[in-house]
């Protein structure tokens, strides 16, 4: 997608092209949201850089809008098909918008377009959303979003000038007019803040705009507030620097310590600090969500500043989350130095709660400190928001410092993971680092218990429906990008590296470039109390958010191109660092293969989604030819969607992605060749001997691949021994994602009212799984999640010992009620030894808080935790015995 | 060259077996042992010279070929497999060919046409007669006796409900068909359902589709499961099951035809009263006949006038197992006696349902023995059929 399509050029777009275009700009979008929703959710979103990760792609996201409209306007009304009618689709602008579901799906398709709503004037507006149950605020909301949109279009339309176009939420903050082009509509999304009623509030905040930090709302007060520095107005400069204006509350300055001639404030007073070039100065922060489960956030962040010491420098702030008492408090920033390299970094083992975060990090940079404020929920119950500390890395010349090996080995990896606070454990292999929560995760926390004992190890992440009645001074209170409504926060799925020797690789910094690395902490929902103690939360070094305070000295213009480009970059492959535009035509082309480059050999085998054949292209691949019924647009998508979630997969236990034929009929996708044969006939071939120690392996190379997986944000979906390649103790995963279209249950292969069962696949589906199973069941709506996977690697391990599938010739219903309603296959029969069903129980089990590959890993061999290579293992569990 | 699980096999043809599977042990065909066979069985009249005469043809045909089978047509998709009625060239019969499609290995499929081979000894008016299974190229086929009215099932698409006099003789079959089954062979069948009870317009109804090829289910790459299911509390359990679990299917499936719909999720007080209709009248002679509320065609799918969701296919189970049994709760006064009746079908416990002795002393099933019906007259106008020429009135099962 190239910004600078001119205009002529456009003017003769044709239906195709136009087409074209909007597809790929949806692409984006696709892309933008989620990640949007990621940093939303995921993400504190108090800290000013996911805030403005936050403004970013917001105003990407307008303007890719935008652009859709211009395209779709090329073409002539009476020449547009259906499928350009398709864009935009309002579906993902509400989504932006955050509006509820329950609101989006009042409305029958087709009966609202975008268009249309930009049509209308904002009192139509609200008048048709609350039709469908939205409130006020939601309109307003919109509305915001709408006329930010509007704008982009109109001015969007005659020139390709850069601009913001960040959405001006509504806000309970003034100052939010900070770009010169929505400014004229301030007023319109700014009236809503601090109050349920847009109109009585109007005045007040219009006036509010001008004297940004002169009223803060006791509801608001004691809240992070990031406001911008310079009231109202948004320079247009390039090269101007913004630092976010901290909040009332918030200007506290970190602690410094003395040594360090450097200052990591938790707080930036209005300064700008030196080094931010881009001006990529948002509105403040994303405001809180509507209804906000996140349970931490981050205090604030902190601009950087050039160290000059090798040192990190650490803003970490305890922030008092409970009253707005706190406004008073004095929190007493900490200012943490790191002194090892991000190197001492990597095995701090990770764990869940937020507080914990906070406490490990602090005991890992400060053993002997005690907090100055007292743990939340220690005092109130109802002090949910926990917040994080924040680290940021000062760099200095460009250059994340690292130990020099690190520097040297480094994988395109750009997170660093803080685990534990014991740094004891330097080989163990890192759990939940590779396996950040995802949004579908998320659901979980909902159930999170409500008091847990406080104890090291398991801090009690209380749940908080709705914390905008909760005020905490952690939660961002600058104008509410709408978050999705979700409990818990998690990082977004992570580039990092987690094969075996991922313990080693986590000191690994691919530093090329210019880095800033930004540690955002993950919090996992707490577990239940048998949950280890070491799920820590994970710091990350956050890739996405380079871009947003990106020092680079040598290519100020690099950054200045395409934004497309930096999105893509950015956010469609997290691994990337930001590359030059040359290199950037990223996205499906570039996993394409035409069709006519394969050298389709002999079929080697057969899956639910079509046949798999031994061919060429540069060397030996598997080519699995994908049916799907033709003109399935859905079926389509789902596929390149699969394909996006795939480019990144490398590990050693995964299959390569090679690429994919994605151009209907020819539909491929191309792997390398599994050698060996598959687990399925390794187990049923009696000459083969499967010793524990065998399958043991056998389940720690699978359960390390899925825990990858399960890290990139990808789901399994359909594990079973058939997609396990087995070569000479060689595990090789395939087929991953793929069950979404494998259209085992689509209607094609549908008789009348019945469901097609394929032999052997019920014993793998979990409980919740199998009791949605109907007729009408649909491959994409079940709700298959990380424990859904555990479930069915349960039932290969079982597999693996008993030598079939459990249930057995059972005729597919009592699979299903057995399954269902919870009851297991007697496992006493097959003859299993303690350990064995122990961990089948364990994957089988209901307990979703621990179902998860890193868990799983450390529950699998006990024997071998100590060990990080796993070819060590037979000898030394030898030795052990 | 096959052991046979049987020692003596009755026997009236050399397995027929297009892939030398087995066994033409059996080639001097012991007529006088299978009479003596038949006499056990307590056949009338008509019943036993339908049977001779099926076996005399089944002489004729000798062994099965692909090559010798002209396809007339579809008459159905049944669990794994597609069956047509052909015409068998060198004998000139009509058949039912069923085919499986399975990619297995040659043992396995030797495997399972042994064991189809017991079909060849379950000779019963109540059991769809069985001319042969042979493999070819990837499918497993069966050929069975063609039964001209088709399935229950089909039936019941058709025409609704299914009139109570029908279905006495329906269960009287049914009970002698499972009681053979059991008696004779000590098997049970396993998949009782409205689709495997098929009839003719000769007035038989027969039993078909059970299961003796173990390794033939566990062979089939696919099962269907939809929102029907006949199965019995205890199968679903896992916990041991018998000959009573075809009873609870039985019942399952006489309630499901007498009112039209499976009856789970049960109809609520409304769709009830449209079942049943302006209660009392008329229900003894002319149901068939009657307008019924009930929109023909999707038993199970429509869920009638209470519009809930369709379950999924756990929550049917899981009120199979754990909710009362259906008709129980119908006391509304014009359902007749085959509901009633059912209830002893359909109790949870197998060891208080009755068993296949004690449905024989039904009332129910006393009277309905006793009775004359028109089931040819009834299927013929149910299913579109012309009435043959060979008379069949008077029908005594």
């Amino acid at each position: 997608m190239n910004e600078e399509m001119t205009k002529s050029e456009e003017q003769h777009l044709s239906l195709q092209k136009a087409l074209q275009q909007c597809e790929l700009v949806q692409n984006m979008i696709d892309i933008s949201i989620s990640s949007l929703e990621g940093l939303r959710t995921k993400c504190a979103t108090s800290n000013d850089l996911t805030q403005k990760e936050i403004r970013t792609l917001e105003g990407k996201l307008v303007k890719y809008f935008s652009r859709q409209l211009s395209c779709k306007c090329k073409v002539a009304l009476e020449e547009r098909s259906a499928e350009l009618e398709d864009f935009p689709r309002l579906g993902h602008w509400f989504r932006i918008v955050n509006l509820r579901k329950e609101v989006t799906q009042e409305m029958s398709p087709g009966e609202v377009t975008l268009e249309g709503l930009l049509e209308m004037s904002e009192d139509q507006v609200c008048e048709l959303l609350q039709k469908f149950g939205a409130n006020e605020e939601e309109c307003a909301r919109l509305n915001a979003s709408l006329s930010c949109l509007r704008k982009a279009h109109q001015l969007g339309k005659g020139s390709q000038v850069k601009q913001d176009w960040s959405i001006k939420w509504p806000t309970s903050e003034s100052g939010k007019e900070n770009s010169p082009v929505c400014q004229p509509e301030a007023s319109q999304w700014i009236r809503f803040q601090l109050s349920q009623n847009p109109k009585v509030q109007s005045k007040y905040n219009q006036h509010m705009c001008h004297s940004p930090q002169a009223v803060a709302s006791p509801l608001y007060a004691d809240r992070l507030t990031v406001d911008s520095l310079t009231t109202g107005l948004f320079p247009s400069l390039d090269s101007g620097h913004r630092s976010l204006p901290p909040s009332p509350r918030q200007r506290h300055f970190g602690h410094t310590p003395p040594r360090t001639p450097l200052v990591v404030n938790t707080m930036t007073p209005p300064g700008t600090p030196p080094m931010r070039r881009r001006n990529k100065v948002k509105a403040p922060g994303t405001p809180p969500p509507p209804s906000r489960k996140l349970i931490h956030l981050l205090p604030g962040f902190t601009a950087l500043h050039r160290s000059k010491s090798h040192e990190f420098q650490l803003g970490n702030r305890l922030d008092d989350t409970q009253t707005p008492k706190a406004l008073k408090k004095k929190t007493k920033p900490l200012n943490l130095k790191i002194h090892s390299s991000v190197g001492s970094c990597e095995n701090l083992p990770t764990q869940r709660s937020p507080l914990h975060t906070e406490r490990s990090l602090r005991s890992f940079f400060f053993p002997s400190f005690i907090p100055s404020t007292p743990p939340v929920h220690a005092e109130t119950p109802s002090a949910n928001t926990l917040s994080v500390p924040l680290c940021v890395f000062a760099y200095q010349h460009n250059t994340l410092k690292c130990h020099n090996k690190c520097t040297k080995e480094a994988p395109p990896c750009h997170l660093l993971i803080i685990q534990r606070a014991r740094l004891v454990r330097t080989e163990s292999v890192p759990c939940d680092i590779n396996n950040p929560l995802r949004y579908t995760d998320l659901h979980i926390s909902q159930t999170l218990p409500k008091t847990n004992k406080i104890n090291k190890d398991h801090i009690p992440v209380p749940y908080q429906p709705d914390s905008s009645s909760n005020p905490s001074s952690t939660t961002s209170s600058t104008p509410s990008s709408p978050a999705p409504p979700l409990p818990s926060s998690a990082t977004p799925p992570s580039p990092l590296h987690p094969s075996p020797q991922s313990a080693r690789q986590q000191k690994q910094f691919n530093l090329t470039g210019t880095i800033v690395c930004h540690i955002i902490s993950s919090i996992y929902p707490d577990v239940a109390p048998e949950a280890p103690p070491s799920r820590a939360p994970q710091v990350i070094l956050h890739p996405h958010l380079n871009l947003a305070f990106t020092q680079n000295e040598e290519g100020n213009d690099e950054d200045s191109g395409d934004e497309f480009e930096e999105m893509n970059l950015s956010l469609l492959s997290a691994r990337n660092f930001p590359r030059k535009a040359s290199q950037t035509s990223i996205f499906l082309q570039e996993w394409d293969i035409p069709f006519e480059q394969l050298e389709i050999g002999e079929m080697i085998g057969k899956g639910r989604f079509g046949k798999v054949f031994h061919g060429r292209w540069h060397g030996e691949v598997a080519i699995r030819l994908i049916d799907i019924e033709r003109d399935n647009e859905d079926q389509l998508k789902a596929f390149k969607r699969e394909v996006m979630a795939y480019r990144n997969t490398r590990h050693e236990n995964v299959v390569l992605f090679m690429g994919a034929c994605m151009s209907p009929p020819h539909l491929a996708i191309i792997t390398s060749l599994c050698k060996g044969r598959t687990l399925y006939s390794v187990v049923r071939d009696a000459k083969v001997v499967l010793d524990v120690n065998k399958t043991r392996q056998i389940a720690q190379e699978m359960v390390k691949g899925m825990g990858y997986l399960h890290a990139k944000g990808i789901l399994h979906k359909d594990m079973k021994s058939k997609n396990v390649f087995y070569d000479n103790g060689k595990v090789v995963i395939t087929d991953f994602g793929l069950f979404t279209i494998s259209g085992v249950l689509q209607a094609g292969s549908r008789r009348e009212d019945k469901l097609r069962i394929p032999n052997g696949w019920l014993c793998h589906l979990a409980p919740e799984l199998i009791q949605q199973l109907s007729p009408d069941t649909e491959e994409d709506k079940l709700p298959f999640s990380k424990q859904s996977d555990v479930f069915a690697f349960g039932t290969i391990w079982y597999e693996l010992h008993a030598r079939e599938w459990p249930y057995k010739s059972q005729p597919a219903e009592v699979i299903i009620w057995q399954i269902g309603s919870g009851m297991k296959p007697n496992l006493a029969q097959t003859g299993m030894g303690k350990e064995i069903s122990r961990i089948i129980k364990f994957c089988w089990s209901e307990n979703l808080f621990t179902l998860n590959m890193p868990y799983l890993l450390e529950k699998l061999p006990k024997r071998n935790r100590r060990l990080s290579h796993p070819g060590h293992f037979w000898k030394s569990a030898e030795y052990v015995k | 060259m096959q052991k046979r699980r049987k020692p003596e096999p009755i026997q009236l043809n050399p397995i027929p077996d297009g892939n030398a599977v087995n066994g033409t042990g059996a080639s001097e065909t012991n007529l006088e042992a299978l009479q003596k066979k038949l006499e056990e069985l307590e056949l009338d009249e008509q019943q036993r010279r339908r049977l001779e005469a099926f076996l005399t043809q089944k002489q004729k045909v000798g062994e099965l070929k692909d090559d010798d089978f002209e396809k007339i047509n579809e008459l159905g998709a049944g669990n794994g497999g597609v069956v047509f009625k052909v015409s068998h060239r060198p004998s000139g019969l009509i058949m039912a060919r069923k085919l499986i499609h399975l990619e297995i290995k040659p043992a396995i499929r030797n495997q399972i046409i042994r064991e189809l081979q017991v079909l060849h000894e379950c000779n019963s008016p109540y059991i769809v007669g069985f001319y042969g299974a042979f493999y070819s190229d990837g499918e497993i086929s069966i050929c069975m006796e063609h039964m001209d009215g088709g399935s229950l099932d089909q039936s019941l698409k058709k025409g609704s409900k299914i009139p109570e006099q029908i279905l006495g003789k329906v269960s009287i079959a049914v009970i002698k068909g499972l009681s053979y089954l059991r008696e004779k062979h000590k098997i049970m069948h396993r998949d009782v359902k409205p689709s495997n009870i098929l009839v003719n317009s000769r007035c038989e109804i027969k039993l078909c589709d059970f299961g003796v090829s173990g390794q033939l289910i566990d062979s089939m790459a696919n099962s269907f499961v939809g929102t029907r299911s006949y199965m019995s509390p205890e199968r679903l359990q896992g916990t041991h099951y018998s000959v009573q679990s075809d009873i609870w299917s039985m019942g399952l499936s006489l309630v499901e035809m007498a009112i039209g719909r499976f009856p789970i999720p049960p109809p609520d007080a409304k769709e009830l009263e449209q079942i049943f209709g302006f209660p009392v009248e008329g229900e003894a002679a002319s149901s068939e006949s009657s307008s019924k509320p009930w929109p023909p065609g999707k038993p199970g799918i429509s869920y009638g006038p209470d519009s809930r969701p369709p379950m999924a296919i756990f929550e049917l189970l899981d009120y199979i197992v754990n909710e009362v049994s259906v008709p129980t709760t119908w006391k509304h006064p014009s359902i007749m006696d085959i509901p009633i009746y059912s209830c002893a079908l359909l109790i949870k416990n197998p060891a208080e349902r009755a068993d296949l002795k004690q449905l024989m002393g039904h009332p129910f099933i006393k009277q309905s023995e006793a009775e004359q019906v028109d089931f040819a007259g009834w299927l013929c106008s149910t299913i579109g059929l012309n009435q043959p020429g060979t008379p069949t009135h008077g029908t005594a099962m």
